[in-house]
């Protein structure tokens, strides 16, 4: 299995996060996993604009200058994408979702009514299934994590992909790597 | 009152954020003694000034739309570079503005969900999140489509604007349907196929090239 860590840690990040995020690197590479880590903070991202250009005029791909590319291509070739963050007022981190809002090319313009829900079609024919791992914040509560999971799974049912877990760093890297490789 | 509308939509001041929230402002004006003033978050110098006003304001109306499925990046920094602000004893109330694309109300559900518990976090009272679905688009379209959308943003602006709460149950309602009929959306998106994408991608001569997938793995 090939895992994409997504480290949304913000800037400035929290030195916690990061090294739970090598520990858990090294943990899925000792179960023979290969491993791609992007450290989102050091690329340079812009912000979705909603222009539509990645559908409409360069179809398939983000008409910004920027690190996309990177991004895409390492989203396209791992079988499950790690969506790594700290909660942030309840939430992934901005930075991780910036990332996430990148992915628009993957999805066709048109949409799919079959399942009786709107989404967009898929472009690929293979996406990767979804993980989400989170760090809690002091005072994360039941409804924080339910509405983290909720959320995610409907982006991940949207992007024609599935989430598979919805973790917390609470756990021990061995149990998510674990998880995140049972899946 | 005095309230701080703020569009969260990266496409600024052309968004169909700012239309619908513009729609709530006629209706807010209609209380003579009522102030508003309207800031992008796309723009710099329109975040800045918002970062220094929202702390400071009566009632916050925080507009934006669905961006894979919660609010866009643009919008969650900006809360998260907030809430490091010092924040005085009054609060503002804070009032929320969701737009979608796809029609059902289903898809705004969760972050509806968020923004409760977010205004919660913040220490401030939310009066309510207003959804809507299947608003792209809605700028181009004709008045006689669009009137009575318009008209209930108009409505709940003046109510909010008149008492400072909305209902829940007048929410509900201008959320619309959880879901629709496979056959009916079946029909919208095959409508929406020929008549606009294709429309825009023969425009654009890319039409050829839709499909296309320049990332697939060798």
């Amino acid at each position: 299995m090939n895992a994409l860590l997504l480290n949304g840690n913000p800037n400035p990040p929290d030195p916690r996060f990061d090294a739970y995020l090598q520990d858990l690197s090294r943990a899925l590479t000792e179960q023979g996993h290969g491993v791609n880590t992007l450290e989102l903070r050091s690329m340079d991202l812009r912000q979705c604009s909603g222009c539509f250009d990645c559908w409409l005029k360069t179809p398939g791909d983000c008409a910004t200058r920027d690190q996309h590319g990177q991004l895409l291509r390492a989203y396209l070739a791992a079988d499950v994408a790690v969506l790594a963050s700290p909660l942030v007022l309840g939430f992934s981190s901005g930075l991780l979702k910036r990332s996430i809002e990148k992915l628009l090319p993957i999805l066709l313009p048109y949409v799919d009514a079959s399942s009786g829900e709107c989404r967009h079609f898929p472009r690929y024919s293979k996406v990767p299934r979804l993980a989400v791992l989170y760090q809690e914040e002091s005072d994360t509560a039941d409804e924080d994590r339910a509405v983290t999971r909720e959320i995610w799974s409907r982006m991940a049912r949207n992007a024609n992909s599935s989430l598979i877990a919805c973790l917390s760093t609470a756990m021990a890297t061995r149990e998510v790597a674990h998880a995140i490789a049972r899946a | 009152m005095r309230l701080l509308a703020l569009n969260g939509s990266p496409r600024g001041p052309k968004s169909n954020t700012r239309f619908l929230t513009d729609e709530f402002l006629r209706g807010f004006a209609a209380t003579p003694t009522n102030q508003a003033q309207t800031l992008d978050l796309a723009r710099p110098s329109d975040r800045d000034q918002a970062l220094a006003a929202f702390w400071h304001s009566e009632a916050v109306l925080l507009g934006f739309p669905l961006y894979a499925d919660s609010m866009p990046a643009m919008v969650k920094e900006f809360l998260e570079e907030l809430a490091t602000r010092p924040r005085p004893e009054q609060r503002p109330t804070l009032l929320f503005l969701v737009q979608s694309g796809f029609p059902e109300a289903t898809h705004t559900a969760p972050v509806a969900r968020y923004l409760k518990r977010l205004a919660g976090r913040l220490g401030c009272v939310c009066a309510g999140v207003l959804r809507r679905g299947g608003i792209e688009g809605i700028r181009s379209k004709p008045a006689w489509m669009v009137r009575g959308i318009l008209q209930r943003f108009r409505q709940m602006g003046e109510t909010f604007g008149c008492t400072g709460q909305l209902d829940p149950q007048t929410l509900q309602k201008l959320a619309g349907r959880e879901r629709y009929l496979r056959f009916a959306l079946r029909l919208v998106c095959w409508f929406d196929r020929v008549m606009f994408w294709d429309r825009e991608l023969k425009a654009n001569q890319t039409y050829d090239k839709r499909l296309d997938a320049p990332y697939a793995c060798p």
